[in-house]
């Protein structure tokens, strides 16, 4: 156990520190929201990155390597995590690739493998993912979306809500019933890959707290997709993504990308008077802000252990007790702790000029009014309470973990 | 770069684990814990015998090579048992003076006595009036002809019973408050002028009140530079914080996981408590606060490895702000979760809380290493 760099490890970090430079050149960067809007990853400048990541086949770092996957330790990977996160590099759309991809591996037929993995590995398609809907948040076993077999196909009728993305995908991953069954209604839910053009499937965006509309409500009215629609097993769907959820929650370093947003923070806490002095000799706000970084500290090392764990996993199957569904759960419940207070605390900083909220309909083109990247840390501190909703709520990971870990 | 043990590492835990498994059971404990000396004299022969009290000091030192992270793997298994055996005092504290700052000749007198087992040790280093601050010294320390005089008093000193030798810090010239001009010496206890008051901790360890008049020690009894000491002590303490953070760790580990077993066990309103939903979640972040204090503590292992510097220094810090919380949060609410039981003297829960409150304590407790985190 250690943090030394041999020399091989060396030449990687030169390598990946040179690609970041020369196809994220800092003349693209810009501070960066934490939770992306579209408009980010839909830049000239990020699809030229993306295109770099995939002529280097270092798009989807975490997938095996017989489906394009890079093979790399759990310390290059925590290497590549930091130096990306440092340079604020825009992702690849995760639902393809955490989820869709993992699923298509492990339970895909060889012709839909052939159809969609390398394209989502080449970021030529977006996927998005249809889980919730009006009766079903957490509790997925209420999902009334139906996928009837009718003659050759099957008909889907139902209604999605909270997909993101949905509005630029070219896919959506739904959950629909497949069968009725009394008693343990789990056993009925199936997953398919739906083509987002097919007639009778309609979008309604939906506003979500800062005005954005990356969310959208999917309605499904008498959809007719194939057969080979049908992902993995009928009535297999929530076990295959209980099995799958640690895919895309372990492998990330989420912390760094935090702690680049913590920095920027300081840096406005400097800048920021108050009385006197600046906000950042503020005793009080200097001491949440030290707390805080010792979360970020914290979920840093989490995250380096899960990596540890995985790869060990991978290394010795069947020897690492199945302790990553859990891992996963709380790397989700620290994460969106630590993200949201670092949102609180933005707003603390901001103070007065917290308070703009410039709609683009109702303001002039002058720039930005206070700080110039105010409005976007607010924005990210009012999406930023999606962190303990979005992927199951805290609550519900918490629940997992007294089931898996704690024998409850 | 590695995250997971090596194979010695990975021996060398299993072997500590096993002896706490079969040889430390609490009852065994507190009778050791009652005994005159607060130590079992056979354990420490057995540690010594094992290789164990001389982990981590280079073989050149006599020692076994070993660095933090080994350190880190003993201690938390030890944690685990509430080990009261003085391996912090002796060979953490002590010996890392010796280790950081001796020269060779000190070394070869008192750190294989030590790695053998033949020699207790302290380092006496708080004052009543300095808290936390290490450089905040009364005890005065002046040359006299080839060797020194100390005057001074020195609080709460672990081990102090015990010990033999005492790794001291005193002001050699500069204010109160001054970061140059500290200095650190080895003093007998046995030498004239040294008086102790012997008294038990609320953890069951032992300590003393320690009076220095007019002690006069040789010139070979400097330990390091003159003036330069405050360096040496800070990074024997940030090696002491990792010790104690690391017991802690493990006493969290036992604390939740005994908490877990008695709410499954535990009937009330005609059901297992554990499966209310409210106690479930309590335990769950428990859990999760041993997570997390874990995860600082390999970080800060690594980054001692790597090298003592600031950035050491910060992961620390980090750690120790970090046990202080999970071990304050995991500590109550066993005890909450245990009820009545809980407040029992015969049940383990409340020595390990006890240990817990101690070591958020030891070496200063979260306010103090939050404000440092923040300084580095």
């Amino acid at each position: 156990m250690d943090l030394h760099l041999d020399s091989d490890d060396v030449g990687f970090l030169d390598d990946v520190r040179a690609a970041i430079r020369l196809h994220w050149p800092p003349a693209v960067r810009r501070p960066r929201a934490l939770l992306a809007g579209h408009e980010e990853v839909e830049s000239a400048a990020a699809q030229a990155w993306f295109a770099a990541l995939v002529a280097r086949g270092w798009s989807v770092p975490h997938w095996p390597r017989e489906h394009g996957g890079t093979g790399w330790s759990a310390a290059r990977r925590y290497l590549w995590a930091r130096e990306t996160a440092l340079a604020e590099v825009p992702e690849l759309d995760p639902c393809g690739v955490d989820l869709v991809g993992p699923l298509l591996w492990t339970l895909g037929s060889a012709a839909q493998q052939r159809h969609l993995l390398a394209a989502i590995r080449e970021a030529r398609v977006r996927c998005c993912c249809g889980w919730a809907e009006p009766d079903a948040g957490s509790d997925l076993s209420r999902v009334a979306t139906r996928a009837v077999r009718v003659g050759g196909h099957y008909r889907l009728d139902g209604t999605k809500l909270w997909v993101a993305g949905a509005a630029r995908a070219e896919w959506m991953l739904c959950l629909a019933r497949t069968s009725e069954e009394p008693g343990d209604p789990e056993r009925g839910l199936s997953l398919f890959l739906v083509d987002m053009s097919l007639p009778g499937l309609q979008l309604a965006s939906t506003t979500t707290l800062d005005g954005s509309q990356d969310l959208a409500s999917v309605t499904l009215d008498a959809v007719r997709v194939p057969d080979s629609a049908l992902l993995g097993p009928p009535g297999g769907a929530l076990a295959a993504l209980a099995g799958l959820d640690h895919a895309g929650s372990i492998g990330r370093v989420l912390a760094i990308r935090l702690q680049v947003h913590a920095e920027r923070l300081k840096t406005l806490a400097r800048e920021t008077p108050a009385g006197a002095t600046a906000l950042a000799d503020d005793g009080d706000f200097s001491r949440k802000m030290a707390a805080l970084e010792v979360a970020l500290a914290a979920l840093e090392g989490l995250e380096l252990r899960a990596l540890a764990e995985q790869e060990r996993a991978v290394a010795s199957p069947g020897v690492v007790p199945g302790r990553s569904p859990a891992m996963a759960s709380m790397l989700r419940i620290r994460r969106a702790a630590a993200a949201q207070r670092l949102g609180e605390l933005y707003v603390e900083a901001l103070g007065y000029y917290g308070l703009p909220f410039p709609d683009a309909l109702l303001i002039d083109n002058e720039g930005p009014i206070g700080h110039d990247y105010a409005l976007s840390e607010m924005r990210d501190m009012l999406r930023g309470r999606s962190w303990s909703i979005d992927g199951g709520t805290s609550e519900t990971h918490k629940n997992r973990i007294a089931r898996t870990i704690l024998g409850f | 770069m590695d995250f997971s043990f090596s194979d010695e590492q990975t021996l060398l835990q299993d072997s500590i684990a096993r002896f706490i498994q079969n040889d430390y059971p609490f009852d065994k404990r507190q009778k050791i814990v009652r005994d005159e000396r607060g130590y079992s004299a056979d354990h420490w022969r057995t540690y010594a015998e094992l290789g164990w009290l001389g982990v981590p000091f280079s073989e050149a030192d006599g020692g076994f090579g070993g660095g933090a992270v080994e350190s880190m793997i003993m201690l938390e298994q030890f944690g685990k048992g509430l080990v009261v055996e003085p391996f912090l005092a002796t060979v953490v504290l002590a010996g890392g003076a010796l280790k950081i700052a001796g020269s060779q000749a000190q070394k070869e007198q008192h750190l294989a006595a030590i790695v053998a087992g033949s020699v207790q040790a302290a380092l006496a280093y708080a004052e009543p009036q300095g808290r936390f601050n290490l450089a905040d010294l009364t005890t005065s320390a002046r040359r006299d002809g080839d060797g020194w005089v100390i005057n001074g008093y020195k609080a709460v000193v672990l081990n102090g019973p015990s010990a033999d030798l005492l790794v001291v810090s005193a002001r050699t010239s500069g204010g109160q408050r001054d970061e140059e001009g500290v200095s650190l010496l080895l003093v007998p206890v046995a030498a004239q002028g040294v008086a102790r008051r012997d008294y038990p901790t609320v953890d069951g360890l032992r300590a003393s009140e320690i009076t220095f008049e007019n002690v006069r020690v040789g010139g070979d009894a400097l330990l390091g530079e003159e003036g330069k000491g405050l360096a040496a002590l800070t990074q024997v303490v940030d090696e002491g914080i990792l010790a104690v953070g690391a017991e802690a760790v493990g006493a969290m580990e036992v604390l939740y996981k005994a908490t877990v077993e008695y709410c499954k066990t535990r009937e009330q309103f005609g059901q297992p408590i554990g499966k209310f939903q409210v106690l479930q979640h309590r335990m769950v972040d428990m859990f999760m606060e041993h997570e997390q204090a874990k995860s600082l503590m390999y970080m800060a292992a690594m980054r001692l490895d790597e090298g003592y510097g600031p950035e050491a220094q910060k992961a620390v810090s980090a750690f120790k702000v970090q046990v202080g919380k999970s071990g304050r949060f995991v500590g109550q609410n066993a005890i909450q979760l245990h009820g009545g039981m809980g407040m029992t003297d015969e049940l383990s829960v409340g020595h390990y809380f006890k240990r817990l409150t101690t070591i958020d304590t030891l070496f200063g407790n979260v306010d103090f290493h939050l404000k440092r985190f923040g300084r580095l």
